[in-house]
Order: structure tokens, then C-alpha cells, then sequence
């Protein structure tokens, strides 16, 4: 065994000793703080709000944050109706970036990403999650895990040093423990905020078999993902497995709400959500180039009933941008399905066009091209396209 | 070369102290720390118009396991002190001095205090410090762009003052776990305080003077400490009117 191994080792038999049973049943805790919670008179308490409102200040005038607002009045109202009575101490802001989080404060800022949104089949499933995130406000997470941060970084420092006093050995197995039973308290409050969030959504009438379906779906794509996300070592993994979750999720759940209905019900709500904003919010999707999740997601999409012709353009994009083998037929046939159905974007008749020039069709590939300036007239890109008009099929 | 004033302050515990650590090792080197790239300020007014940006000053606590916290009490009194300390400068030198609310940014402004901080981290590193850049060949030619012009149109002013800094305090906690520490041979850090102002042309963007806040030089929670860091601090400034 090295050094290193050694202090794991070490740190984690200290961990482990040191690790608090659970106080109280974790599937039945409570709110901690009234609605219209305002910090006490304590000094870290005060400090921590003071960080997060001058974030807060600086989020408000960010460039990615998304301020329309038929999709804010959507992603709103979902919050109040899971917030219930604290729905006036929740600030939701919606920000684009592609990938899957939420996240919440000490000070009720809650953050939703639009990789939550392209992600969710319904809005169930989107309660679910701002469910647990209101379960960490109202616990009051973010404060009690600086205080544990605290409390063992001391305890930790003072064993290694008592250590070094007695061998004259220094070594970092104190802080390493710390460290440890922090994650450990870590995702012991995500399990309290995944139980009390799926109670939260339930009361406010969502489906609370939502809660597990939402980790199913990320594993699905984790599934179809073509580059995996790496597992977290000992001292990184501040969230459980979703595995884990989603499964004593799911016997949980089903022990108190019976089991689901068959079949998830089409999302109006949602749909038309999507169906008005898909472009922008597919737009970072697909800039991730990870074409197995995105490919993922547009399957999902299809079924819930995105317009078609929406979804047929990204798959158009996906295929094109992945450009393997036979993947300039697929998109092109992708860009002229969207384009039948009508709702596709001035950009499906441009791609179309210039793979029209790669595959040698010419004539084809003027006709897109003049398509594509006939419905963007302003296009930045105008003196390019009219270039490939004037240089003519050949 | 070490002054015997100078005081490093060990090594704080973690990453978020990385940047102040760094800083912390730069000053106690303790050579000039500043740059002074024109002698008189210009304006087309009669005096030169100043814009104070909202200072970022914060303080945190250091516990006892080295976990900063921040602290909202000295952090709201050190920014309300170190304001009115530089109002007061401001007006005994006969510059024009505006101050921005912190409260009603603009997405550029916040975004231009951002590279305020990154620029004057370049400029710690890769002027002042181990890491000189060899293209630039001593020279000193950093810029915020001329982007920055458009704030200076806004506010009516012709430069920018911008100020960073970050203070540690030790816990009693903290400072008996290192007095032990020290007993037993180890060193520990007992907090630390950085930072560093500028002055930036708002026509040009241009890093006009820069000044690093060093070590020991005042208390910013209290009224008289604040004026005592920003005496120090703007010593050097270009003014408008002849040299005192």
C-alpha cells in the first residue's frame, strides 16, 4: 500500500466511524424555515445571503439568462404550484446551457438550466425536479453544509495535527475524513430532498412517479450517450448514483401513492412550450456535438409530440454535423421532411443547399438557397448564398 | 531580497484562496508594486471626471479548519468606508469623482469589473511577477479594450477606477489552532489581505496606473484605517494638478 492509498485508506475507516446515523426517517422530514424566511442573526448565515445577492444582482443582467415570457410564466407557475405557500420566497431563473441541472440557494435563487427543459417529457417530471430543489431551500441546505464544512474541517485539522504531535508523521487523513464525511452529509441531503420534493410535487396534484422517471430518462441517455460520463472518485461524488435514486425512488413512491398509471399522458402544456421555443432551446444541444444523447432526446421529443417538422430539421443538423457514413442522405432527407411539415426554419432550406452542392445537384442547390433568402431576407450570411447563386449550376 | 516589514502569511487552505495566495506571495516580495503610465490626467473638462466603480471588497472570516466564511457585517462597512475615503480623496486632489451603483449595473459594466479582476491577475503574474510575458518585453501595455468607451460615455466620465480586494481574518479558533500548529512545528495560515486598484482610460481602455494594495497598510472596517489604505494606496495617482 502507498502513501496514498494509505491516507484513503485511513481517511475513510475515520469517516466511517465518525458518520452520523440518520437523525430522523429520511422519507418524512419537514420544512425547517416558515415561508417568507429571512436569516437570522448569525454570522455565517448573513454572510452566505450577502455572496449569493450580489450573484444574484450580477445573474439578473446576464446574457444567458432566457427572458421570454411565455417560457419564464410557464417555468413560474410550475414553481408556485410545487412551492405552495412559499412560492413568493422561490426566484426562478432560466439559463441556457445545454446540460442537465438546476440548482437552488440559501436565499430562494433558483436556477433551472434549459438542458432541464429539452430533457423533461412532462411537466410532471419538470415539477419533480424544482420539487427537490425547494426541498433544499426549505431544509435549509446550503447553510447547514457550510456549517458541517466548518465543524469538520476543524475536527479534521486538529486530528492531524494531535497525529503529527504524537509520530511526527504530517499528513492530510484528518482533512481527508473531513472531507469525506462532508460528501457523505452531501448526499444525505440529496436523498432528504429527493423524498421531500416527490411529497412536495404529489401534494401540489403532479404525478410523484415523475420523481424516479427523471433519473431513469438520464441514465436511457447516459445509455445512448457515445462518450460516458466518468464515474466520480471517493472525493468527488456529492450526489448518490442515479441508479440508487431512482430505484428507492421508485419503491418508495409506489409504497405510498400505489403504483403509476399506464401510460404518461400527452403534455400540452410543455409541448407548446417546446413547440414555440424549440429552436433556441435544441440550438445549444446540438453545439454539444454529442450526437448519441442528442439523438436520444429527439426520439423522446417525437414521442411527446413535438411538431415533426421541428424535430425533423435537428435530426437534419445532428446527422449533418456527425457526418458519417450515409449521414449526408439522412440529413438531407431529415431537412426536406421538416420543410414538408411546414413549421421548419430558413436554415433547413440553406443546409439542405449546400449539401445539394456536395452531393453535385446544382440546380437543387440553388432552388434551397433561393428558398432559404426568400424567407431571410436579412440573413448575415446573404452575400455568401448569393455568391453560390451567381457562380450558377455548372 | 526580503524586507524585514514585509509579511508573508503562510498558505491558506483551499482553492478559492488560490488567487489571494498567489497575490499574498507577489507582495511579499515587496518590490515597487505599482505603474504609472501618464503623469497628468486629460479632460475636457475642467477637472477630470472619475468614475468609481462599486468597490469589490470582500471579507471573510477564516474558522478554526481553515473554511473561509464569507462576512457581510466588515465586508458592507470596509465597501461603505472605503467610498467615502476616496470621495474625500477624490475631492482633495480636484478630480471630478462619480460613483456607480452597485445595485443598477449594466451587463457590460459587471461584465468589464470581471475583466478588471482577470486583467489585473495578468498583470500580478505576468508583469510583477515570475511569469513575464517575452513578447511584451518589459513593457507594460494592458487595455480593457476600447469597448469600454461606451461606459464612459454613459457616466459622463474619463476614467475608471476599479479596486479588488480580499481580506482573511483569522477566528480566535483559527489562531489557536496555529499558535498549537507552531508548537508542534507546522505552519498555518492566519489569514491574509490582497489587492490591487486601477485606473483605466475610458477612451481607450488602457490600464493608465495600477497600484497593488499591500499587506498591513490599513483597516478598511473602520472610518480612519480606510482613509489611511486609500492615502497609501493613490499616493502615486496622476492628478490634474501639479505634483504636491
Amino acid at each position: 500500500m502507498n502513501f496514498r492509498a494509505f491516507v484513503y485508506f485511513a481517511a475513510a475507516a475515520l469517516a466511517g466511524m465518525s458518520a452520523p446515523a440518520y437523525s430522523e426517517d429520511i422519507h418524512d422530514v419537514d420544512h425547517k424555515i416558515p415561508p417568507g424566511y429571512k436569516p437570522e442573526e448569525s454570522r455565517d448565515e448573513k454572510g452566505l445571503w450577502m455572496e449569493i445577492e450580489e450573484y444574484e444582482l450580477a445573474l439578473n443582467k446576464s446574457a444567458l439568462l432566457v427572458r421570454d415570457p411565455e417560457i419564464n410564466n410557464y417555468l413560474q407557475s410550475v414553481v408556485c404550484r410545487v412551492a405552495g405557500d412559499y412560492c413568493s420566497d422561490v426566484r426562478v431563473y432560466l439559463v441556457r446551457n445545454p446540460g442537465f441541472n438546476a440548482s437552488m440557494t440559501a436565499t430562494g435563487m433558483m436556477q433551472v438550466w434549459t438542458g432541464l427543459l429539452v430533457r423533461a417529457s412532462s411537466t410532471d417530471e419538470l415539477a419533480a425536479v424544482i420539487g427537490h430543489e425547494i426541498a433544499h431551500y426549505t431544509r435549509l441546505h446550503t447553510l447547514e453544509r457550510l456549517r458541517k464544512l466548518k465543524s469538520m474541517a476543524a475536527r479534521g485539522s486538529i486530528f492531524d495535527l494531535g497525529v503529527a504531535i504524537l509520530t511526527g508523521y504530517s499528513t492530510p487523513i484528518g482533512q481527508a475524513s473531513a472531507m469525506l464525511n462532508v460528501l457523505a452529509f452531501n448526499r444525505e441531503q440529496e436523498s432528504e430532498a429527493d423524498f421531500l420534493g416527490a411529497r412536495l410535487v404529489a401534494e401540489a396534484g403532479y404525478d410523484p412517479h415523475a420523481a424516479y422517471r427523471v433519473w431513469e430518462k438520464i441514465i436511457a441517455e447516459e445509455k445512448a450517450a457515445i462518450d460516458k460520463r466518468p464515474e466520480p472518485g471517493i472525493f468527488s461524488k456529492t450526489h448518490p448514483d442515479a441508479g440508487v435514486r431512482a430505484a428507492e425512488l421508485k419503491a418508495w413512491v409506489s409504497d405510498k401513492w400505489g403504483p403509476p398509471d399506464q401510460e404518461e399522458t400527452a403534455d400540452e402544456a410543455l409541448v407548446t412550450v417546446m413547440n414555440n421555443h424549440y429552436l433556441f432551446l435544441m440550438e445549444d444541444m446540438i453545439d454539444t456535438n454529442r450526437f448519441g444523447r442528442t439523438e436520444e432526446l429527439l426520439k423522446r421529443h417525437a414521442a411527446m409530440g413535438v411538431n415533426p417538422s421541428l424535430v425533423r430539421y435537428f435530426y437534419g443538423e445532428m446527422f449533418r454535423q456527425r457526418g458519417a457514413d450515409g449521414d449526408t442522405e439522412l440529413a438531407m432527407a431529415a431537412y426536406r421532411h421538416s420543410i414538408e411539415g411546414g413549421a421548419a426554419p430558413p436554415e433547413a432550406y440553406k443546409n439542405l443547399g449546400y449539401l445539394y452542392l456536395k452531393t453535385d445537384n446544382p440546380a437543387s442547390a440553388q432552388e434551397s438557397f433561393r428558398d432559404y433568402l426568400a424567407r431571410n431576407p436579412d440573413a448575415s450570411d446573404r452575400a455568401m448564398i448569393e455568391f453560390y447563386l451567381e457562380e450558377g449550376p455548372q | 531580497m526580503q524586507h524585514p516589514i514585509c509579511k508573508a502569511r503562510g498558505n491558506p487552505a483551499g482553492s478559492r484562496l488560490f488567487f489571494t495566495t498567489v497575490l499574498a506571495m507577489l507582495i511579499s516580495a515587496c518590490a515597487p508594486m505599482n505603474v504609472k503610465q501618464v503623469d497628468r490626467l486629460t479632460t475636457v473638462e475642467e477637472h477630470p471626471r472619475i468614475l468609481l466603480m462599486p468597490p469589490d471588497i470582500r471579507y471573510y472570516l477564516l474558522t478554526a479548519g481553515g473554511v473561509p466564511e464569507p462576512n457581510a457585517e466588515w465586508t458592507e462597512a470596509a465597501q461603505t468606508n472605503f467610498t467615502e475615503a476616496v470621495t474625500d480623496y477624490a475631492a482633495s486632489i480636484g478630480s471630478d469623482l462619480k460613483l456607480a451603483d452597485k445595485t443598477n449595473l449594466s451587463q457590460a459594466e459587471i461584465d468589464y469589473e470581471e475583466l478588471h479582476s482577470a486583467v489585473g491577475f495578468t498583470i500580478l503574474s505576468n508583469y510583477f511577477g515570475s511569469a513575464p510575458l517575452p513578447s511584451k518585453n518589459g513593457q507594460f501595455d494592458w487595455s480593457l479594450g476600447p469597448g469600454i468607451s461606451a461606459i464612459g460615455e454613459d457616466h459622463d466620465a474619463d476614467y475608471a477606477l476599479y479596486v479588488y480586494y480580499r481580506d482573511y481574518q483569522a477566528s480566535g479558533g483559527r489562531i489557536a489552532f496555529a499558535v498549537l500548529a507552531a508548537a508542534a512545528g507546522a505552519a498555518t495560515s492566519v489569514g491574509s489581505e490582497s489587492g490591487f486598484a486601477s485606473l483605466i482610460d475610458l477612451r481607450t481602455g488602457d490600464v493608465v496606473w495600477f497600484n497593488v494594495v499591500s499587506s498591513g497598510s490599513g483597516e478598511l472596517r473602520k472610518k480612519e484605517g480606510a482613509a489611511a489604505v486609500v492615502r497609501t494606496l493613490f499616493k502615486d495617482i496622476p492628478t490634474n494638478t501639479a505634483v504636491e
